[in-house]
């Protein structure tokens, strides 16, 4: 076994400190944290000692270190697009973006150019797609993409702080509740890069064009709904930050002969894979492991980096899919200014 | 007690073989008769015909209608049949998951989360064949549970979205081809999520309604009692049922759109 790889990690809040750094914790024979770079030195300092790593205040002297070798970018959003290109032109030898890859088509755009210039191959952290319960699933699924009629996601979450004190101890502030300000088109786009870009990429396999979206509305305290439709298949989108204990987060898909239901856990604890149930006139089977989607995916990072794998999404379908959720978002804009 | 007579609609076999069978666990109040003149009359709900073959038996004389799986019809006729009823002191239940047992049991509790709630979501999967019905059966349920939605949209794949209120109301409605029929009806509020699962798939099978509330999971008595055989107490005699004619009617209007 080669030694473990260095990660790199670009921003040190909520989700790093109680997703990746927990998630690196059970990996330690793959992978290993060297260093952590915040814009708040304290923050980094405190999170980078809690791995005995490196701490520093700028992309550019993390990216210096030779240490290291794979870089993930937990920044927000909207540094992904400049900090992948630092990163691939650095000669890192992988790259973990957060979810979304960019926020828009030029960041897109600059992403994809990075890593084919470079050479460097990035990783989109959408976790469930690398979820093993439905990697398994969807070798067995069969035709169900093409016969589709209805995918509907239902994503009922409590408070996020609920599930992150279960999962670290936050040096920094907790994740903020969604965007409060801005108005319903704000919420909106939030909700769908933000939220519904984790199964989108899982909802694109089954509805991959979108024709037109005919329900756009934005729920209180928090969340949507959005209905669309695509190649005559329908497509209900439901979130809601609820304020309740228990965590709803499913994904069903209705198709000939053929019926899958997700039930995904949450984010930010290690409570194992889906759970993913196929339906068929057979019967029905049941898929189910002890290592969740982002255990999964830095398994994939890895195997990847060291050229044991070749990526699973190519950074081009990872780029596929967020032009997806941004039509979804351009359609909905469009209902919501026209309501 | 002398047992009600009661004469089945014999045109569909699974129907009939059904209420065959609901009659046996009644049987002290009713009873199947092929002599003309029975006192309660079952008519099948998915022929469109079916409001005017319910008020010719209440003109001639039956004392209460059973309306089988209400499928189709035409919302006038419905209205006219709940006078025709009503003129002649029959009554006139229809089947709907609205009667079940365990879900009029906690209804009290889903209303009183209501008032906050942020979202109603359900659903429904049924063979095509019946997915009229069973989409007759959502719209029933959200209606018994919110009063009725309104700023109704509906479209082409099923779905259905309006408010109660200020709570959003969003209904999906799909064929399956494999599996068990599903109904299931979600209200998502601050502190408190209630899920009702109906399973159709048997006649006593129970409703699980559950609530996740602050203190853990709750939920009312599942009772082995669906609304199947609910309906025929009704019938028999027990409370005006909880869904009416009016709320039938209202339903059919809002299903056609949705189809």
């Amino acid at each position: 076994m080669s030694a473990p790889l260095g990660v790199g990690v670009i921003g040190s809040g909520p989700v790093t400190q109680a997703i990746h750094l927990p998630t690196l914790a059970t990996l330690t024979d793959r992978l290993r944290v060297r260093h952590v770079m915040d814009v708040d030195a304290g923050v980094a300092e405190e999170v980078a000692a809690r791995t005995r790593a490196r701490a520093s205040t700028t992309v550019e002297a993390l990216l210096a270190d030779p240490e290291v070798e794979v870089v993930a970018i937990c920044s927000p959003h909207g540094f992904h697009a400049e900090q992948v290109e630092a990163a691939c032109a650095a000669g890192k030898r992988a790259v973990l973006c957060e979810k979304p890859l960019a926020v828009d088509e030029a960041g897109r755009e600059r992403i994809i150019a990075a890593s084919r210039g470079a050479g460097v191959p990035v990783i989109v952290g959408t976790m469930h797609a690398y979820d093993p319960a439905v990697v398994a699933v969807a070798a067995e699924w069969g035709d169900l993409p093409d016969t589709a009629r209805l995918v509907r996601s239902v994503v009922v979450l409590p408070p996020n702080d609920l599930f992150v004190g279960l999962a670290t101890e936050l040096r920094s502030a907790p994740p903020p509740p969604p965007r409060a300000g801005g108005g319903d088109a704000a919420a909106l786009a939030d909700g769908i890069l933000g939220l519904a870009t984790h199964d989108l990429p899982l909802v694109r396999r089954f509805v991959p064009t979108v024709d037109a979206v005919e329900v756009a509305r934005v729920l209180r305290p928090w969340g949507y709904e959005i209905t669309y439709r695509g190649d005559g298949r329908t497509v209900q989108l439901l979130a809601t930050f609820h304020g309740g204990w228990r965590p709803d987060w499913s994904l069903e898909v209705w198709g000939d002969g053929c019926e899958l239901r997700i039930d995904f856990t949450p984010s930010y604890v290690l409570a194992g894979s889906a759970t993913a149930t196929l339906r068929t006139a057979a019967g029905e089977r049941r898929w189910r492991t002890a290592e969740n989607g982002y255990q999964a995916e830095w398994r994939h990072l890895a195997d990847v980096a060291t050229g044991a794998a070749e990526p699973a999404v190519s950074v081009e379908e990872a780029a596929a899919d967020l032009r997806y959720a941004l039509t979804v978002n351009e359609g909905a804009q469009r209902l919501l200014e026209a309501a | 007690m002398t047992p009600l007579t009661v004469a089945l609609d014999t045109a569909d076999a699974r129907v009939h073989a059904r209420h065959v069978a609901l009659l046996a666990t009644l049987p002290a109040r009713l009873r199947a008769t092929d002599a003309p003149g029975a006192e309660l009359v079952v008519v099948t709900g998915s022929r469109p015909g079916w409001p005017d073959d319910a008020a010719e038996a209440v003109r001639g004389g039956a004392r209460g209608v059973l309306v089988a799986e209400p499928a189709t019809g035409d919302p006038g006729a419905v209205r006219a049949l709940e006078v025709t009823a009503a003129d002649a002191g029959a009554v006139v239940v229809v089947e709907s998951p609205v009667l079940d047992t365990t879900w009029q049991a906690a209804l009290p509790r889903l209303r009183a989360s209501l008032a906050g709630a942020a979202l109603v979501h359900g659903l429904v999967a049924a063979a095509a064949a019946e997915l009229p019905a069973a989409r007759l059966g959502l719209l029933a349920l959200a209606r018994s549970l919110t009063g009725g939605l309104e700023e109704v949209r509906a479209g082409d794949g099923g779905w259905i979205s309006g408010r109660a209120g200020d709570v959003p109301v969003a209904l999906s409605c799909t064929p399956t081809t494999v599996g068990r029929p599903q109904l299931r009806v979600d209200v998502v509020a601050p502190g408190e999520q209630w899920r009702a699962v109906f399973d159709p798939s048997a006649l006593a099978t129970p409703t699980r309604i559950t609530g996740a509330r602050a203190d853990g999971l709750d939920g009312p008595t599942e009772h082995y009692e669906t609304h199947l055989r609910a309906a025929w107490r009704h019938l028999a005699g027990d409370a005006p049922p909880p869904y009416t004619l009016a709320d039938l009617a209202a339903d059919l209007e809002l299903s056609a759109r949705a189809s």
